[in-house]
């Protein structure tokens, strides 16, 4: 690169051809089905992320599929591809959540943990029925490990010692952050060539490979899990079909393990012992909420409950504090208010407010206004 | 041989910034102030050291974007028309009477030297300039991730993470020529598995945060005082924190002594000074923790306390390296910083790096050094997969993924899946036809959606309007001409030519590397 380069001087557009260009780009955004989907990622050792979308349409069929309305989860999973010496595999847990696109923050007590999800409507005998599932996630370690042997295959070196010169042929699918180039440990597999635990979707659940993720297919991505859950570790899948399959009684024991273990955390016995169980395994409102007769995971009308503050006056035992967040998606373009007070837009039209939750009733007057009156 | 290697490392990265308005945009001014603060006064710096014989061996990362604007003639005339009402201003202010004239006629002949240098010593091609050094031996230039986009939250998609690094790799060979042997991982930001990306792409070391080796598997013999090899050869080089923490602390770093300038207060903040917003001119010292009193700046003060925080540094330096087992391999201390905070927010740091150099030239303790003459030094090295890691705040990925930034990454995800698409299934199409132009104008728009400063300023607060505008903008003009080509078309030719126009970044560019 010179400065004779032809690319250093290049003319600007001009400005009312470009702005044309933006305002169609910024309909592009707004606009457009989506798939059903549902991503993982890593916050920090003790933290994971989940965000999806399920679309309409998916969710209908999934509620056909059950013939009710059981609440919407997130079931998560440990796959953890090699456990350090002396631990078990984190059981299964679910996370009530709500919302057709919404984004959670899940809390985990054993960092270093590899885990995938299912995003379903839980059946009452604790059965699944799926909309989407992710890929595995791995979260970071929080300290240094105990000394293993480790051996890692020697690499192939790169063609010729340096990158080449043309785009090297992309894996086939999937394409999933397991697919390594083939001259690199995959990873997940800790550089052993033990297997990973199973981090793909089931076919037509989300667009994890690079397919077209238009909402249109023969298969619904629906897909009843039961019985769902396993205590082992998952099996790798036989196939892209394959996920974890674990019976009811499974979850049903797991989830009074699990109430035993929250209230001992909720207690302070727990404080500086062993973590007896992962922290985001229902949310702390939970606590002493009446469990559904068939010992499965908590509903998620027992947490809005508790969303409370102020219990106990100047002598305070415990004061809860909760904010509701208001969060949903508008045309861009569009006038938002929320008690007379405009809420801003995100580019793609979503939004959030917090606001403190008031005990009683709470009206959210929210106009929209999209400009034509 | 010296017992201890010093590698300094410095990496540079502003956000893509070329538009068609007439005013200096936010991301503009932060180029600009870049250049005459930071770019030319450490191109200066090499000068000098060059021009006395004093030993430097430097890395330094260009941003392949930020190496873009640094060639792109559109940008470089305004940045010269800055220049130049900049040093106006600065030469108005020095004629004036005062406490601060001395620093007003200091900052007038600083400005007028990187006038100089920038328009006679490189002819207006900084890439030129450091690409001299480099053939020189004194600087070894490595590259990044295209747009920086943050790699550990891209890698949901790989061929997201490949767009960035081959990009990367084809923009470094287009300025220079060649093939970059080191990269930097955006904000140190390590995912296991990224390594096998960056091996494919020919890279040869890369730089960790340092529980990256502290906590690998297993975790190295001699944690970060020594290089370490991944699962998939790439070398990693852990930043050593205590030496770290000497400049970059924000309580006790050498940047907040007394003396030196401080960043926070302008000549705007005095008076008016007839130009909207800060301009620039920064003429008085830190003095205190009062932020009202504040002594006029005094350089030749402040360039006696950098002079002594150099002479500290490589003591500190020094002492580590004497601290090693007998048994030990040589120590390698890395240290790496964001180059901008050499000029921009710690004015006198050049000078600072300046006097690193030369004290380092007067011990046989320890050399200045590359990774490649670490390499070079210690061709066996010990196999550990690298934990997740990076240098933002906490350590891991949560100054990028929060409650302000956590919208904006399924639409990433997407819209790199849908390029994905696009790249297989037009494969075959010429890439000088307007289809093919579309799907190369739409990886240049993702790479830029990408970028790490839009998460960044979102979650500091810093410009987020600015932040979710240019995301949006971005995301905007790839969902319009990925939805043309998802269609069987191509969009509006005149807006096809428009947003190319604008958005000239990566012409490199191949669309293959996103499948």
């Amino acid at each position: 690169m010179t400065n004779a380069d032809p690319d250093r001087d290049r003319p600007l557009p001009d400005p009312e051809t470009l702005a044309d260009a933006d305002r169609a780009a910024a309909d592009a955004l707004a606009s457009g089905p989506r798939a059903t989907e549902l991503i993982l990622m890593p916050v920090d050792p003790h933290r994971l992320h989940a965000t999806w979308h399920v679309h309409p349409d998916d969710l209908a069929e999934a509620r056909r599929r059950l013939g009710d309305d059981g609440p919407l989860v997130l079931r998560l999973y440990d796959a953890t591809p090699a456990l350090p010496a002396g631990s078990d595999r984190a059981p299964p847990f679910d996370v009530a959540v709500s919302g057709l696109e919404n984004r959670w923050y899940v809390d985990v007590w054993q960092p270093g943990r590899s885990y995938v999800a299912e995003l379903g409507l839980r059946a009452p005998r604790g059965g699944l029925v799926r909309l989407a599932a992710s890929r595995r996630v791995d979260l970071p370690s929080a300290a240094p490990e105990a000394a293993e042997d480790r051996t890692f295959p020697e690499p192939t070196p790169p063609r010729g010692g340096m990158a080449p010169a043309t785009p090297q042929p992309a894996p086939e699918a999937p394409a999933g952050p397991e697919a390594a180039p083939a001259d690199a440990v995959p990873a997940g597999t800790g550089g052993d060539g033990t297997a990973a635990p199973p981090d793909e979707a089931p076919a037509g659940v989300g667009p994890p490979t690079p397919q077209e993720p238009a909402h249109a297919g023969a298969e619904p991505p629906c897909a009843e899990t039961g019985p769902p859950l396993s205590e082992t570790p998952p099996e790798p899948p036989a196939d892209r079909s394959g996920f974890p399959r674990v019976d009811d009684q499974v979850l049903q024991d797991f989830a009074a393990r699990a109430r035993e273990a929250e209230s001992r955390f909720l207690g302070g016995s727990a404080a500086g012992g062993e973590p007896a169980g992962e922290a985001g395994l229902f949310p702390p409102g939970a606590t002493g909420a009446p469990l559904p007769e068939d010992g499965g995971p908590m509903p998620l009308e027992s947490v809005m409950s508790l969303s409370s503050f102020g219990l106990a006056g100047e002598n305070v035992d415990l004061e809860v504090n909760a904010e509701v967040v208001i969060h949903g998606r508008a045309r861009p373009g569009s006038r938002l208010t929320l008690f007379g007070q405009q809420v801003p837009l995100r580019p793609d039209g979503s939004f959030e407010v917090r606001r403190a939750l008031p005990q009683g009733a709470l009206v959210l007057p929210l106009l929209l206004n999209q400009g034509n009156g | 041989m010296a017992a201890g290697h010093l590698c300094l490392v410095l990496h540079a990265h502003l956000p893509w910034c070329r538009h068609a308005g007439e005013a200096v945009t936010l991301e503009e001014s932060w180029l600009f102030e870049a250049i005459w603060e930071s770019y030319v006064p450490l191109l200066l710096m090499l000068d000098r050291l060059a021009g006395d014989g004093v030993p430097v061996r430097l890395t330094l990362s260009l941003s392949p974007v930020l190496l873009e604007m640094l060639a792109d003639g559109h940008l470089m005339g305004r940045f010269r028309r800055h220049l130049d009402h900049l040093l106006a201003l600065a030469e108005a202010e020095s004629a004036r009477d005062g406490p601060e004239r001395a620093a007003a006629d200091h900052h007038a002949r600083h400005l007028a030297a990187v006038r100089d240098a920038f328009d006679h010593r490189c002819g207006g091609d900084l890439p030129a300039a450091f690409a001299a050094h480099a053939r020189a031996g004194r600087l070894d230039l490595v590259t990044t991730a295209a747009t920086h986009g943050y790699l550990p939250l891209l890698w949901p998609e790989p061929g997201a993470v490949r767009g960035q690094i081959d990009t990367a790799r084809r923009t470094f060979r287009r300025h220079f020529g060649r093939d970059p042997e080191g990269l930097w991982l955006p904000e140190c930001g390590y995912t296991p598995g990224l390594d096998g990306v960056l091996a494919t792409q020919g890279v040869r070391y890369t730089f960790l945060e340092a529980h990256g080796l502290l906590h690998a598997r297993p975790v190295p013999p001699h944690g970060v005082t020594a290089p370490a090899r991944t699962p998939a050869g790439v070398a990693v080089l852990a930043r050593e924190p205590e030496l770290a923490r000497r400049v970059w602390s924000a309580g006790t770093g050498y940047p907040g002594a007394p003396a030196y300038r401080e960043f926070h207060r302008d000549l705007a903040d005095r008076r008016d000074t007839g130009t909207p917003g800060p301009t620039g001119l920064k003429l008085w010292r830190i003095t205190g923790r009062d932020r009202d009193a504040k002594a006029p700046y005094a350089p030749d003060a402040a360039a006696r306390q950098a002079d002594a925080d150099a002479r500290r540094f490589v003591q500190a330096v020094t002492a580590a390296v004497r601290r090693r087992d007998r048994d030990a391999p040589p120590v390698t201390l890395t240290c790496p910083f964001d180059a901008e905070l050499f000029g921009h927010w710690w004015f006198e740091g050049p000078y600072w790096l300046e006097r690193v150099f030369r004290h380092l030239a007067a011990t046989d303790a320890v050399a200045a050094a590359t990774p490649g003459d670490v390499l070079a030094d210690a061709p066996q090295l010990p196999r550990v997969e690298p934990a997740a890691s990076s240098w933002g705040e906490h350590g891991y990925h949560n100054v990028w993924l929060n409650t302000e930034t956590d919208w904006l990454w399924p639409h990433l995800h997407r819209a790199a899946r849908t390029m994905a698409i696009l790249a297989r299934d037009h494969a075959a199409t010429p890439a000088d036809t307007p289809a093919g132009r579309t799907l190369r104008q739409a990886g240049r728009e993702l790479l830029l959606a990408q970028a790490s400063d839009w998460p960044f300023m979102l979650r500091t607060g810093t410009a987020a309007r600015d932040a979710e505008h240019r995301l949006g903008t971005h995301l905007g003009r790839f969902r319009l001409l990925a939805d043309a080509l998802r269609a069987g078309g191509v969009p509006d030719p005149r807006h096809l030519t428009a947003i190319e126009a604008v958005d000239t970044v990566f012409p490199a560019l191949a669309p293959g590397t996103f499948r």
